[in-house]
């Protein structure tokens, strides 16, 4: 079944046109891994579905109702989950209230509360702990976790790898499997070695366009469609 | 849990008892208990000055929930002080009305003032946001002078306050209660689920809204509060201070006086604020009279500045939050190992 579907998505930022007609379908289950160089416009199309940017043309379906043009606190209460680049954590506040903020009913993170200790136990020790004096790593992971909190059909994780050590790296590829089973994940990565390990499917950007979609198995032995899009060689692990 | 609050706050429970006992003695011998005569302390002019401090200290905890919590600076905040003074002031004297009425009716107007400035401006950022609030306070400061009927136009408009709020004393403990029950219920607003949307928003209202909240609602609600607050100081300024509603409060000068006391105490303290408002103004009272000392006095707001220049280079997060900030790092670093 059809989860998320873009078709023809058109954004601008400013004056600059970045999303040049991207077209998407997300299965429901698994993660979807978006890739592509820097500039791509992988971002845009994940801020693009959220409703944090809105598209000049172009339709944005979740199950098969249209969120395009809507703000990005009514398509996030239709059940996606955002977690920027930037990680999002609120740094003046604690770890729980950043995770109750996610809440949007009350109780829902006493539920949720030791399936993310199962798959994040660091949390547990930072519990009381600021946002801001987190380790970036540590950050991710609350990030990661505040997206789970409500029960969000759709998870769009923005480069989570990005500026981590690589055994955090590996970590968060255990996470993304265990969550396979809870929800669907779209995942804009550049680091291949943790898009090939959690990714079912892939869409390749280009300025702006989708130029190439498929099973990651056949993007895994696919090296020159590799060195054409992403300038990477998947030997061993790029962490 | 109670204990540990009332340890958290024992010096904001020292300062109101030492501010409660202070003018006991004008009380007793009002009351007839001690001889009137053998009562010179505290002289009429501190009751005075402190209700006036305790007044204002409420409009800069209502402006700390702005710019403090929500990360809203709005340079039209005295607009709603005004609305509070000239609902009260037009409800007794023009209508006849009791002040009760008065009160109902300015929270209310501010209410109602807030909404409509609220949603039409809330969409804007930043300094075109600052801008829009400043023009709405000067269509106030407008209304005020040209609907001079109802406000009196320059001269304003003075409140008959019944016989008993035209006692020193009395506006003193009034002044003093009003700013405790307004300092604990702000508290306990951002210590709610709803002061923690309040502090997303203002870090990064874009993280907010991904999380599902619909961010200008909550800052119109923010504004809604602070305003109702605001104008409830207006009330008391009307009432109890200088029982006098005046076209001038909806100008930008209090707004920016408020805005320096929040910013000296410590914006997003609330402690600070209400130490800033004691600051400002016992120094706009005080300094003005060493005129004799040297006539560089007359010219008493050039020392204001000069804190607020001060405060921003060397108290950033002002003198509570740099308290704060400076404890906490000094206990840090004591005990943190290694």
């Amino acid at each position: 079944m059809t989860l998320l579907q873009l078709a023809g998505v058109h954004t601008y930022i400013g004056q600059f046109h970045i999303l040049q007609g991207v077209d998407m379908q997300v299965e429901q289950g698994g993660v979807t891994v978006l890739l592509g160089r820097n500039g791509a416009g992988k971002t845009t199309t994940l801020k693009s579905i959220i409703g944090l940017l809105a598209p000049a043309r172009g339709r944005v379906t979740l199950a098969g109702q249209a969120i395009n043009g809507r703000p990005a606190y009514e398509v996030a209460q239709q059940g996606i989950g955002y977690v920027p680049e930037d990680r999002g954590v609120f740094v003046d506040l604690t770890v729980a209230e950043n995770l109750l903020l996610a809440e949007r009913r009350k109780g829902q993170l006493a539920a949720r509360k030791a399936m993310l200790l199962e798959l994040f136990p660091d949390l547990g020790r930072f519990w009381h702990q600021k946002g801001g004096r987190l380790s970036g790593g540590q950050q991710q992971m609350l990030a990661v976790s505040r997206a789970l909190v409500p029960e969000n059909k759709l998870l769009l994780i923005d480069e989570p790898s990005k500026g981590l050590a690589p055994i955090v790296v590996e970590q968060l590829a255990h996470a993304f499997n265990q969550l396979k089973s809870y929800t669907t994940i779209v995942l804009v990565e550049q680091n291949f070695w943790l898009a090939s390990a959690t990714g079912d499917r892939y869409y390749i950007l280009d300025d702006g366009l989708t130029v190439h979609s498929g099973n990651m198995p056949d993007l895994i032995r696919d090296t020159e469609l590799q060195a054409r899009y992403l300038g990477v060689a998947a030997k061993g692990r790029a962490v | 849990m109670m204990l540990k609050r009332i340890k958290a706050d024992r010096w904001i429970i020292a300062v109101l008892l030492l501010l409660l006992l202070l003018p006991l003695p004008k009380l007793l011998a009002a009351n007839g208990l001690i001889a009137a005569d053998a009562v010179n302390w505290p002289p009429i002019h501190y009751l005075k000055r402190s209700t006036d401090v305790f007044v204002w200290a409420v409009v800069a905890v209502s402006y700390d929930i702005l710019i403090g919590f929500t990360g809203i600076v709005s340079f039209g905040h005295s607009l709603f002080v005004a609305v509070g003074a000239y609902s009260v002031a037009i409800a007794v004297m023009k209508l006849g009305l009791s002040p009760v009425v008065g009160v109902l009716a300015a929270v209310i107007a501010s209410a109602l003032i807030s909404v409509v400035v609220g949603s039409l401006s809330l969409r804007l950022k930043g300094h075109y946001f600052a801008m829009i609030t400043l023009a709405f306070a000067e269509v106030g400061h407008v209304l005020a002078l040209k609907l001079s009927q109802w406000t009196g136009g320059e001269d304003g408009l003075s409140v008959r306050v019944p016989l008993w709020l035209a006692n020193r004393t009395n506006d003193y403990y009034l002044g003093l209660l009003f700013l405790a029950v307004i300092f604990f219920t702000v508290r306990r607003i951002t210590e709610s689920p709803t002061g923690r949307v309040l502090a997303a928003i203002r870090e990064n209202e874009h993280r907010a809204q991904a999380l599902g909240y619909d961010v200008t609602a909550y800052k119109v609600g923010a504004m809604t509060i602070s305003g109702v607050i605001a104008g409830l100081a207006g009330v008391a300024m009307a009432t109890i201070d200088t029982q006098f509603a005046i076209a001038s409060l909806a100008t930008s000068g209090p707004t920016i006086e408020v805005l320096l006391m929040t910013v000296v105490g410590g914006v997003g303290t609330l402690t600070g604020p209400v130490l800033g408002a004691a600051m400002i103004r016992l120094l706009s009272f005080a300094l003005p009279g060493l005129q004799d000392i040297s006539p560089l006095f007359a010219r008493w707001q050039l020392f204001l500045g000069l804190i607020y220049v001060g405060t921003v280079m060397f108290l950033p997060d002002g003198i509570v939050g740099s308290y704060r900030t400076r404890v906490k790092t000094a206990f840090q670093r004591i005990f943190t190992p290694g």
